[in-house]
């Protein structure tokens, strides 16, 4: 190892050592009489950079100064292959980072993998948080653990004291108990952290602000340290603020102590699970010492509380196994073989281009060859210039993976946006990169190199300059085109196969006018509000107030906006057989009687909900034509009675009172699921979320700013800390709901166009070049009178052979990816999404027209030439 | 006469002698070439081309480490000192030079 050290810290210095060797022999000559019998100092300094440097090293060095000279020769040449290069490997990168963010880097927290996540588990498999008497218990028997933190988050209003009429905002609040940022390593950077006595019940109200919170709210003023700031309604002491960026435990701007939160989140009940936990290892402490620990405490639960804790397991992951997403998911294994794909399309073109600069430099070769270079030689110094021009394009690419990273950053809301998410190069990115870049050399300078050291010298020397289209370099340059058409079309296929299933519920079903419609949300304090009796006085009051003001045509509470998404349930039909476990499944959102007028849909059977719809003894359900179709397919379900039980219910509760259906409406999309969902539509007064949206139509003679404003006004008036969260026209709040959907189409269209792009340069670059080496031809052809319609056509022959053949086989891969990710992304079955035969002709159409258009100013030239001088030369 | 000294010595020899001499104190290359011939009573001419690719070696395997000093005429020169490493590998190559010679005496001396 020091042996290496030294060996580089000499070709660091080379210079100079060689100046300190030449003064050394310098002195030993002078001082010896005999000068005669010594050897040549120049001999001595070859030999000394021969003990340095070993000699494959040297002619290594001397190919590399070789290559560049020679690149520095065909600028236009090295541009486009190294551009090329950069494309292809820009993309993969950026991919890559995309990949390496959301799966593989982790918190970054000081020795994470010390860091332990603490859950619970029911006896569905689904994960559970823990209840505050398990997280006692756990902590208290599990002695690896420096400690344990408990936390839980909500969203919470701020706003300043002293201006109670100010509307207050929004924001992510985390609770934490004991010693949460001390384990993850994060000290305030202003102020205090939290201290035993402000976890203690009763003691005043403190809080610690995220950096960005700080920044936006309070213009970054130290002197926030120490004030009092109104948080949920009540006043609280700023004690603290935490640098920019840190937002455990994903986006939260601000932070208190557990014992300030909802003191349900505390309460002695056992089978209230809000809380979340981690906890750090001692030194030298181990996973399996923790589970060891912790695992056996819930077996010992389940015996002593088989109410709550019958069925509950615990299990401890490395906190990174919590919080990265899967690897082997399928939209990151789509995503990492889509670079790749773009990554081999872009080899294929480079390895044609050196493919044809070869073929022109056969002569270089034979000579060389003759001269008495070994074929391994001759291999080895054409894979040095490959590395050479893929180290050129794998910096060019790093380049363009930083915009990349810029741009995928851009797609996701800052406040959507985990904290630990960078789009950013880290070590693990370099020797990706690095390996990606040393990868393409085999891939695209393997065919190259081997048609080099098959050179026939002989044949070559004699034929002299006049090689045309040679067999050999023909048949690899047709089968990497082809290959590169074949790969473009099972991206394409892919890409729009993708697009289509994220892209299936919002293009079908929407089926409501949203034009004219604002849409917020609020969501109220269980302190403030604590029953749903509380819930829905201050819902009345709104609706009724909002009632009396004529710029509102019509308003609505409800669970969630159209798209929103809708929680699952188990459904349970009055007269036919039911058990828990195989009970189909639905969807259900809370709405309040004049949903669907406000959204602008006929109900098409049956009565909307009344102001008594709910109410105990009175319940009632409007369903969808997809649960009619479902559920009822031959019989008329008004008047009928279902049940429905929420996921994850225990067991032992009561069974839920049952609903008689009321109306059809017609199939809307809730969740963005490739198939629609059957979905039941449940009264407000039956179950009085305290999160809810509101949507309010402007009447015939106002607009969206009107009624915006109206329901701001209303809600300030009636509660001050009652902030509205995203109040906005609706189409606009359902556009930024979905910005995963419109990053992942924005990324798709991106590569796409890139790999199009680099397909059509491929021909081009090979059709332009065959072009060239057959100038003789055609000018022999010219001169004997061939019309520029059929030498056209001679060049386009060609092309047109190797993009039916590539978009043939394309259309074979991409048949085969749909079988593939039909089941994998949909399951068995299920017909959205999927392409049909109309779908495959349009996209080799496109590709086709694509790499026609690539080839026409070549074939233009071939036409435009004159023939003469090169018969001339001939 | 010695003019080609390499081809007299035992391949690696030149290295155990350059380390030997060195074990007495620092030396800068002429000197060790002196330090040899005369040591060898002008048996043993050791030639720029052999010797300086040779403490280059030394270096390289951080036997020897090298600094800037003035000459007895008070001239800049590089003077090599032994590393503990060296001095290991003295002792080492001494004792495979004793064997191979005991071996190669007994071969000679055999009847």
């Amino acid at each position: 190892m020091s042996r290496l050290l030294r060996r580089l810290s000499y070709l660091v210095n080379q210079r100079r050592r060689d100046a300190e060797l030449a003064e050394e022999l310098a002195l030993h000559r002078e001082l010896s009489s005999d000068a005669k019998t010594f050897g040549s100092s120049a001999l001595a300094q070859n030999q000394v950079r021969d003990v340095w440097i070993p000699a494959w090293l040297q002619d290594a060095a001397q190919d590399v100064r070789f290559a560049l000279r020679m690149f520095a020769n065909d600028r236009v040449f090295t541009l486009i292959a190294a551009a090329v290069l950069a494309i292809g490997i820009g993309v993969d990168n950026t991919l890559l980072m995309a990949v390496n963010a959301a799966c593989l880097r982790g918190l970054p927290i000081a020795r994470a993998d010390q860091v332990l996540f603490v859950g619970g588990r029911d006896e569905r498999g689904t994960d559970t948080n823990l209840s505050f008497r398990e997280f006692e218990t756990i902590r208290a028997a599990a002695p690896a653990f420096l400690g344990l933190t408990a936390h839980a988050s909500s969203m919470a209003s701020i706003g300043p004291v002293g201006d109670e009429a100010r509307a207050a905002e929004r924001a992510l609040l985390t609770y934490f108990s004991t010693g949460g940022f001390a384990l993850l390593g994060v000290q305030p950077m202003l102020g205090r952290d939290f201290t035993d006595a402000d976890h203690q019940p009763g003691a005043p109200s403190v809080t610690i602000l995220g950096g960005g919170l700080w920044t936006r709210h309070y213009g970054a003023d130290p002197a926030i340290v120490g004030r009092a700031i109104r948080v949920n309604g009540a006043p609280s002491i700023v004690i603290g603020v935490i640098q920019a960026g840190f937002k455990f435990p994903r986006f939260t701007e601000l932070w208190q102590p557990l014992q300030q939160g909802p003191s349900r989140l505390t309460a002695d009940l056992r089978n209230t699970r809000g809380l979340e936990l981690f906890g750090r290892l001692r030194d030298g402490r181990t996973l399996g010492d923790a589970r060891s620990e912790i695992e056996p405490i819930a077996a010992r639960l389940a015996h002593d509380f088989p109410e709550t804790n019958q069925h509950i397991t615990f299990r401890v992951v490395p906190i990174n196994d919590r919080y990265n997403q899967s690897v082997t998911d399928p939209s990151w294994v789509g995503l990492m073989i889509v670079g790749a794909i773009v990554l081999l399309i872009a080899c294929a073109n480079a390895a044609n281009l050196l493919l044809m600069r070869s073929a022109q430099r056969s002569q270089e070769f034979a000579i060389r060859a003759s001269l008495g270079a070994s074929r391994l030689r001759l291999v080895r110094q054409l894979l040095i210039e490959c590395a050479v021009l893929a180290s050129l394009g794998g910096t060019t690419g790093w380049g363009l993976a930083t915009v990349g990273g810029r741009l995928l950053t851009g797609l996701v809301p800052e406040t959507q946006m985990p904290f630990w998410i960078r789009f950013t190069m880290d070590g693990r990115m370099l020797v990706v990169l690095s390996l990606v870049t040393l990868a393409t050399v085999f891939v695209f300078g393997l065919a190259p190199a081997l048609q080099a050291a098959s050179t026939d010298v002989n044949r070559t020397l004699k034929n002299g300059a006049r090689t045309t289209t040679g067999g050999r370099t023909g048949g690899w340059t047709n089968a990497l085109l082809i290959a590169e058409f074949a790969l473009t079309v099972v991206l394409v296929t892919m890409l729009i196969k993708g697009e289509r299933i994220a892209r299936a519920g919002e293009r079908r079903g929407t089926g409501y006018d949203s034009r004219n419609v604002v849409s917020g949300s609020i969501v109220l304090s269980a302190e403030r509000y604590p029953t749903p009796g509380d819930r829905l006085r201050l819902y009345d009051e709104i609706d009724s107030r909002l009632a009396g003001i004529p710029a509102v045509g019509s308003f609505a509470f409800a669970g969630a906006l159209p798209g929103g998404g809708a929680p699952a349930a188990r459904l349970e039909i009055d007269g036919q057989p039911h058990s828990p476990d195989s009970a189909p499944q639905v969807w259900t959102l809370t709405v309040g009687p004049r949903y669907f007028d406000v959204l602008g849909v006929a109900l098409l059977r049956g009565r909307p909900f009344d102001d008594r719809d709910g109410s105990s003894g009175a319940g009632a359900a409007i369903v969808n034509q997809e649960f009619v179709d479902r559920f009822f397919p031959t019989i008329d379900p008004i008047g009928r009675r279902i049940r429905i039980a929420y996921q994850g219910r225990p067991a032992t509760a009561a069974a839920p009172p049952w609903l008689t259906i009321a109306a059809i409406a017609p199939t809307l999309r809730q969740r963005f699921a490739p198939d629609p969902d059957p979905i039941v539509y449940l009264p407000l007064r039956g179950e009085a979320p305290a999160a809810v949206v509101l949507l309010g139509r402007a009447s015939a003679r106002s607009d969206t700013a009107a009624v915006g404003g109206a329901i701001r006004d209303v809600v300030r008036a009636i509660n001050p800390d009652l902030p509205i969260a995203r109040l906005m026209p609706m189409d606009q709040a359902i556009g930024e709901a979905q910005w995963a959907a419109r990053g992942s189409t924005r990324i798709s269209e991106t590569v796409v166009l890139i790999a199009i792009l680099l397909a059509a340069v491929g021909l081009y670059a090979v059709t332009a070049h065959a072009v060239v080496l057959r100038t003789g031809e055609i000018s022999v052809r010219r001169a004997l009178g061939a019309r520029a319609g059929h030498i056209i056509w001679m060049v386009w022959r060609r092309a047109s052979i190797q993009i039916g053949l590539g978009g043939a086989i394309g259309v074979i891969g991409g048949i085969a990816w749909e079988q593939v990710t039909g089941t994998w992304f949909l399951g068995t079955g299920s017909a959205a999404g999927l392409l049909d035969p109309v779908d495959f002709v349009m996209i080799v159409a496109v590709v086709a027209i694509i790499g026609m258009v690539g080839c026409i100013v070549p074939a233009w030239r071939a036409v435009q030439l004159d023939p003469l001088p090169a018969l001339r030369r001939q | 006469m010695g003019r080609d000294p390499s081809l007299e010595l035992l391949p690696g020899t030149l290295d155990l002698l350059i380390l030997k001499a060195l074990a007495r104190g620092a030396m800068h290359g002429y000197g060790i070439a002196q330090h040899l011939k005369t040591r060898s009573e002008d048996v043993l001419q050791v030639g720029e081309s052999s010797l300086y690719p040779a403490l280059q070696r030394l270096l390289l395997e951080g036997w020897v480490k090298a600094v800037w000093g003035a000459s007895e005429n008070n001239r800049r020169a590089r003077f090599y000192t032994l590393t503990a490493a060296g001095r290991r590998q003295l002792s080492r190559e001494r004792d495979q030079f004793d064997r191979l010679m005991l071996a190669i005496h007994k071969v000679l001396n055999a009847t």
